[in-house]
């Protein structure tokens, strides 16, 4: 049974908090039971009003104006009290926390003479936090697979929060476990999550449900990551997240000359989106993928727009 | 005391001259205990600044890890904050600090340690490394310099308590004799 959002806030979320912004919040979430459930993000920023975001609005507690000690104590939590050793990860403007929730940070960055920049003083938050949706790329596993040649290297295309990282990580999900009804047995599933969005992995391991079978590469390049499970892993699948450029091109069209199948996803509205973009029409022209799934937004996020051949 | 056997009042100057030299030791021992537990903070930061710089361990880890190294009461203090703070027990240091202060009363920690980790602490797992290992620097140096100071002056006092213990303990026995 999936957690409610309400319960993932206050296990997950809300012990982050400074107990004047923890006992706000658990407030408002009394108050307004029926809205807590659709709470997508929660925003702290210094000397402003605790911001509580939905699909599309917000509701601000004017009640509670954030303190910097509100933000010290939050950035000791999230750290695991260790601000050194995330530095680098600091570099991309966000961290992952145990649960898979992912937690935005702005402030002050600060120059140094090597041309190296740092963020030093934090003064917001932005916690976002993870939904897993299990079972929604089921339906469309007999179409993307045969029982001869098994799941077909798979372009999944659609415009950004149409919920093409929620069917990547449920089909790494399905093809661990492998699909009675389609035949399919379980597949060895490497993951290369640049952006921390599939696995949503914190200290290494992930936070979300992506398999039994999934050995990941955790905010590593796509085409370095590509290469190296190649080389070190075996595996059947490869799974990564928004191809872009020319390297990443060419590592998935090296993985899947070498007999590996690939399932990843790309911008775009359609596949005339796609053939008009060098290198993705380079991919589908030269036949790499040939499978594709269209997601929209039209009827809600993950809207099925197409799910077949690639011709 | 005349009418008091011999062998009773050798008996009675034995058990004098033991406590009075026991009391002696143990006042020294007070004194070499500081000067020890001082070396074993220092220890505990050397490792605390190899662990976070080398290693990069996460701070609950790095303490828990120095702690263990340096041992002694000090290094029960430092794997006590180490295994009170982080992201699990959804404690920052300085209320870790806080916190293993009040479960741990019977450490025999100096007073000028625990002014020096009641500082250091606001500023460890907040700052990127160079400055963290800076801090600790500081701490460090403040220690050496606090340790060296008193060391002569410990050593002396620890002497003449021992000497004292004896020397006073004689006299009662010398008195009561």
């Amino acid at each position: 049974m999936s957690k409610t959002v309400t319960g993932v806030l206050r296990q997950d979320i809300m012990p982050l908090y400074s107990s004047r912004v923890r006992n706000a919040l658990a407030a408002w979430i009394d108050r307004y039971p029926h809205q807590a459930e659709a709470i997508q993000e929660i925003r702290l920023r210094t000397g402003l009003p605790l911001c509580i975001g939905f699909s599309g609005r917000d509701a601000v507690l004017h009640d509670l104006i954030v303190s910097g000690t509100d933000i010290e104590k939050t950035l000791s939590l999230i750290t695991d009290c260790s601000y050194y050793a995330l530095e680098d990860e600091f570099k991309g403007g966000y961290i992952t926390i145990p649960g898979g929730h992912r937690v935005g940070l702005s402030g002050q960055m600060i120059a140094y003479t090597n041309g190296e920049h740092k963020l030093r003083y934090v003064s917001a938050f932005c916690f976002r936090i993870a939904r897993e949706v299990k079972s929604v790329a089921e339906n469309i596993v007999p179409e993307l697979s045969s029982p001869d040649t098994g799941i077909a290297s798979t372009l999944i295309i659609s415009p950004p929060g149409c919920g093409k990282t929620t069917f990547l990580r449920d089909l790494c999900r399905i093809l661990g476990n492998g699909l009675d009804a389609c035949k399919l047995p379980p597949a060895q599933v490497a993951i290369v999550d640049e952006r921390s969005e599939i696995a949503a992995c914190y200290g290494g391991a992930p936070q979300l449900d992506v398999g039994p079978r999934a050995d990941i590469l955790d905010r590593c390049p796509k085409a370095k990551g590509i290469n190296m499970l190649l080389r070190s892993m075996n595996p059947e699948v490869i799974v990564t997240d928004e191809l872009g450029g020319e390297e990443d091109a060419r590592a998935v069209a090296m993985a899947l000359s070498g007999g590996v199948k690939v399932i990843a996803s790309c911008h775009g509205k359609d596949l005339d989106d796609i053939r008009s973009k060098p290198y993705s029409a380079w991919l589908v022209s030269r036949g790499y993928f040939t499978k594709a799934l269209i997601l929209s937004k039209r009827n809600g996020p993950g809207t099925i727009e197409f799910v077949g051949d690639i011709k | 005391m005349a009418g008091v056997p011999f062998w009773i009042r050798a008996l009675g100057s034995a058990f004098i001259l033991f406590a009075g030299t026991l009391a002696g030791k143990l006042l020294a021992a007070k004194l070499e205990t500081e000067l020890e537990e001082l070396s074993r903070f220092e220890l505990a930061l050397l490792n605390l600044s190899t662990e976070i710089s080398y290693s990069l361990s996460t701070l609950p880890k790095a303490l828990s890890n120095a702690g263990n190294k340096a041992g002694g009461d000090t290094g029960t203090l430092f794997s006590l904050i180490g295994s009170l703070s982080g992201i699990e027990q959804r404690r920052t240091v300085e209320e870790a600090f806080d916190l293993a202060l009040e479960q741990a009363q019977g450490l025999n920690v100096p007073e000028f340690e625990l002014e020096i980790l009641r500082v250091l602490v606001k500023n460890l797992g907040v700052w990127g490394c160079k400055e963290q290992i800076g801090f600790i620097d500081i701490a460090l140096t403040e220690s050496r310099n606090y340790r060296s100071s008193i060391q002569e002056e410990h050593m002396k006092k620890a002497r003449m308590y021992r000497s004292l213990g004896v020397l006073f303990a004689l006299g009662i026995v010398i008195v009561l004799l």
